[in-house]
């Protein structure tokens, strides 16, 4: 003991140049792993900014559903035209909103980075109410009164991404809206 | 001898210097790493902020979504566009209006026939911006934020029943 604290306290040795380049390693990957940690927590922020985004903008999609007279009519106030695609399908109809990584309106020759998409199909007709006067052009009225199942997604256009869908709300409405017939 | 102390003052020499060199790389990752983590609490709480402002906007809209019960002013108050919710129930005479001032989301809750008083407000939440459109049977608030300088924007539609 009593070498031990003469060898120990007493020395004046320090250490040498092996011993600080082998602790400043170990000190650098003990860096190396806390500044990994802190890029993480970077990109999980961003995700969830990302599917906050993402939230609202499928959340303002079922709002435009809700606004609307007819299922025909969804979001055409409310989508960008410019970047809207209406499709009918055989049930409904389906709508996709492009955006770009900030998203906006992608420009023209720009790949888009973000879709909303909304599928409206009914799922239930009440009745379909034949107007027997007709319009004023010899055309019959015919008053639908249906309930439509509404689905909306956001997510990356690239759909091979894992994370590609980032929100997906769904609701139903019940529609009465007109058509006019031949 | 004289050979290996001058060896041990090269190596004192370069183990100071390691050190020195250490202690700077310190001092510039510290600094480098606060202005990154006060770069992402600034964009958090800018964020944040304006979700809170639409929440806000959504819930009260909602709460008062009755025939006739909310009313939009196009430069209604200190110039701004506001949102005018009349009271039902036990709070029957009383409208909040809800407007964007100064880089404040702001109320005033007050008597129904009495003019909105702006240095009766009460802040809800302070943002970069805040647009209020009103057409065709909804709302539409549109939040400024910013995320590392850049200029964004934050929507939110709200259907109403009536103006």
């Amino acid at each position: 003991m009593k070498n031990l604290v003469k060898s120990g306290i007493k020395s004046n040795k320090g250490f040498t140049l092996v011993e600080v380049i082998i602790s400043i390693g170990f000190l650098c990957i003990a860096c190396g792993i806390i500044i990994q940690l802190f890029i993480a927590s970077g990109e999980v922020r961003s995700k969830a900014a990302l599917r906050e985004i993402a939230s609202l903008k499928a959340a303002n999609a079922i709002e435009a559903c809700k606004i609307s007279d007819s299922p025909e009519d969804v979001g055409k106030d409310i989508f960008n035209q410019a970047s809207t695609n209406y499709e009918k399908t055989e049930t409904g109809y389906a709508i996709s909103e492009y955006f770009d990584e900030n998203w906006g309106v992608p420009q023209q020759g720009t790949t888009p980075v973000y879709v909303l998409k909304v599928d409206i199909a009914e799922v239930q007709r009440h009745s379909d109410l034949k107007d027997k006067f007709g319009d004023n052009d010899g055309n019959s009225e015919v008053f639908i009164s249906a309930l439509y199942e509404i689905n909306v997604t956001t997510g990356y256009v690239d759909t091979g991404r894992d994370d590609s869908l980032l929100a997906e709300f769904s609701t139903s409405r019940h529609f009465v809206y007109k058509e006019i017939g031949e | 001898m004289k050979g290996i102390r001058i060896n041990k003052s090269i190596e004192i020499f370069f183990v100071i210097l390691i050190i020195i060199g250490l202690c700077v790389s310190a001092v510039v990752l510290m600094d480098a790493g606060k202005k990154a983590y006060g770069r992402i609490l600034d964009n958090n709480s800018q964020l944040e902020n304006a979700r809170i402002a639409l929440s806000y906007l959504g819930m009260r809209l909602r709460q008062n979504n009755s025939e006739d019960a909310i009313t939009y002013l196009p430069s209604g108050i200190e110039g701004s566009d506001a949102v005018k919710l009349k009271h039902t129930g036990d709070f029957e005479g009383m409208v909040t209006y809800i407007y964007f001032s100064k880089g404040e989301l702001k109320e005033i809750y007050t008597w129904a026939g009495g003019e909105p008083d702006p240095e009766f407000s009460e802040v809800v939440v302070s943002l970069s911006g805040l647009d209020i459109d009103f057409g065709n049977g909804y709302f539409k608030f549109t939040a400024h934020y910013t995320e590392d300088g850049t200029p964004r924007i934050m929507e939110q539609i709200i259907g109403v029943v009536t103006n």
